[in-house]
């Protein structure tokens, strides 16, 4: 793993105190958790809760919004990675993202994968390098014989299989997915639930899903973000998954994936 | 969509509550049989218990169809798992009322036998104590009382002695002496055990009352 430089800690991300400002608006508020690693996370809550914001403050994709100010700590493997000296870019290659719809560029399937190895200087051999990537996002089989084809033949569960394997090319260690399989259809949506399952095997995954059934299926802990009375997002409950879905703690939680609320 | 889910769930809530108010009825039915030596009455419960089998397999059945097009968690996933294992222990409990049921039938279809006062005294104390933990269960779920389905363990608790007094009294006036007094005594026996029966399952349905309102699995161990 590229982070094993760092000291060794259980909890690969610290979230502490956080807060996200967009212009005078309070987006997250407070908020403080620690995500283990190797491990499936899920974020849920009604929409502009701030589970989406949350999300984006990991590899600092927050940075891109105008208007956008942060408080707080994240730490990665103890390093905080809102610290002055921290490049961006940087962060992006330990902390890997995949996207509600499949995004893949207009190239071949192969430069996909290649495509961030290439702008990190790999030194390596692509050719396996890409390999390896297609066959763990469990797509390889289907496009081996059509490496040179553009992306965009690919079905849209195919094409989200792909973006996971670009995303894992440069071996990141932790992937944000943020509703991975909204665009999907059934079918599609258990291939990439399967393959998280095997993913965490390598890396850390935060999910960020609006479907409480995938995130129950899936996840190993439970964030449950709501609105407080301004609108700002806040943590109410963090878990694991089968405590989450058969007793929680707090009644904001039960009652919005219940459906008696939202 | 979500409404009618939750009216659902309330829906069922009312066919166990239904179902309970049958099998408690069954239940008294089926001791008055046999206090007063009624074959009409015992008829009457083994005819009944139809009813509750149907009810079991109908709450059962909609159980399956909630969770396959819904899939509830929390407490209404609690809810739907409890009622699961609660519609079994009253479903049991119907079936003993109906062994209660055939005891009258054989011993009183062809004479009256008269029970010792004693003996009696002891078996309507113990139906009273055990109809009023099965009632107790029943309340502790339709009002939701989960101070009420704690109380049911220590109410059980008193059947035991019960029980070893009614074997005192019987071997103390047992004197073996005709065929008809073995088969009473026996058949008495068995009547305390089924009462016995009926408390233990009614205790098991409070501790399912106490899982839904609580989600703390403790309540389902028997060490607790």
């Amino acid at each position: 793993m590229q982070n094993s430089n760092y000291l060794y800690n259980s909890n690969i991300l610290e979230v502490k105190n956080l807060n996200v400002w967009y212009r005078a608006f309070q987006a997250l508020k407070e908020i403080s958790l620690s995500i283990p690693r190797h491990h499936v996370i899920a974020c849920i809550g009604p929409s502009g809760c701030g589970k989406s914001t949350f999300l984006r403050c990991f590899n600092r994709m927050n940075d891109l919004i105008p208007g956008t100010r942060i408080s707080g700590q994240v730490l990665l493997d103890g390093q905080d990675i809102y610290n002055s000296g921290v490049d961006p870019t940087e962060i992006r290659t330990h902390i890997g993202m995949v996207f509600q719809k499949p995004n893949p560029f207009p190239k071949s399937i192969f430069d996909n994968v290649a495509f961030g190895l290439r702008i990190n200087g790999f030194k390596g051999n692509i050719k396996e390098a890409v390999e390896s990537s297609l066959r763990r996002a469990a797509l390889w089989d289907e496009v081996k014989d059509r490496l040179n084809k553009s992306a965009l033949t690919l079905s849209g569960g195919q094409q989200q299989r792909l973006c996971i394997a670009r995303a894992i090319a440069i071996q990141p260690a932790v992937i944000l997915m943020d509703e991975p399989c909204s665009a999907l259809d059934p079918v599609a949506t258990l291939k990439i639930e399967d393959l998280i399952a095997i993913l965490k095997e390598e890396y850390t995954i935060v999910i960020v899903t609006h479907n409480i059934q995938q995130a129950a299926r899936v996840s190993d802990y439970t964030a449950f973000f709501t609105m407080a009375d301004d609108r700002s997002g806040i943590l109410v409950e963090f878990g694991k998954t089968n405590e989450i879905f058969s007793n929680p703690k707090d009644k904001r939680t039960e009652d919005y994936i219940t459906g008696r609320f939202g | 969509m979500i409404d009618t889910f939750h009216e659902k769930l309330e829906e069922l809530k009312k066919d166990v509550i239904d179902m309970g108010n049958l099998v408690s009825n069954n239940v008294e039915d089926a001791i008055n049989s046999i206090l007063t030596g009624n074959p009409e009455l015992a008829r009457k419960v083994i005819k009944d218990d139809d009813k509750i089998d149907d009810y079991n397999a109908m709450i059962e059945e909609k159980c399956m169809y909630i969770l396959a097009l819904y899939q509830p968690v929390a407490r209404d996933l609690r809810l739907i798992q409890s009622i699961n294992i609660i519609v079994i222990y009253l479903e049991r409990i119907g079936d003993i009322s109906v062994n209660i049921a055939k005891l009258t039938i054989r011993l009183y279809e062809k004479d009256k036998k008269q029970l010792d006062k004693d003996i009696l005294e002891i078996i309507i104390e113990m139906s009273n104590i055990v109809r009023s933990i099965l009632d107790k269960a029943l309340k502790a779920f339709s009002k939701e009382d989960s101070r009420l389905a704690l109380k049911l363990d220590q109410m059980d608790s008193s059947i035991t002695d019960l029980q070893k007094a009614l074997y005192q009294k019987m071997y103390k006036t047992s004197v073996y002496h005709s065929e008809d007094y073995i088969k009473l005594v026996t058949n008495i026996s068995l009547l305390s055990r089924y009462l016995e029966r009926i408390g233990d399952n009614s205790v098991n349905i409070g501790d399912r009352v106490l899982y839904y309102l609580t989600g703390d699995f403790r309540h389902i161990h028997s060490d607790v």
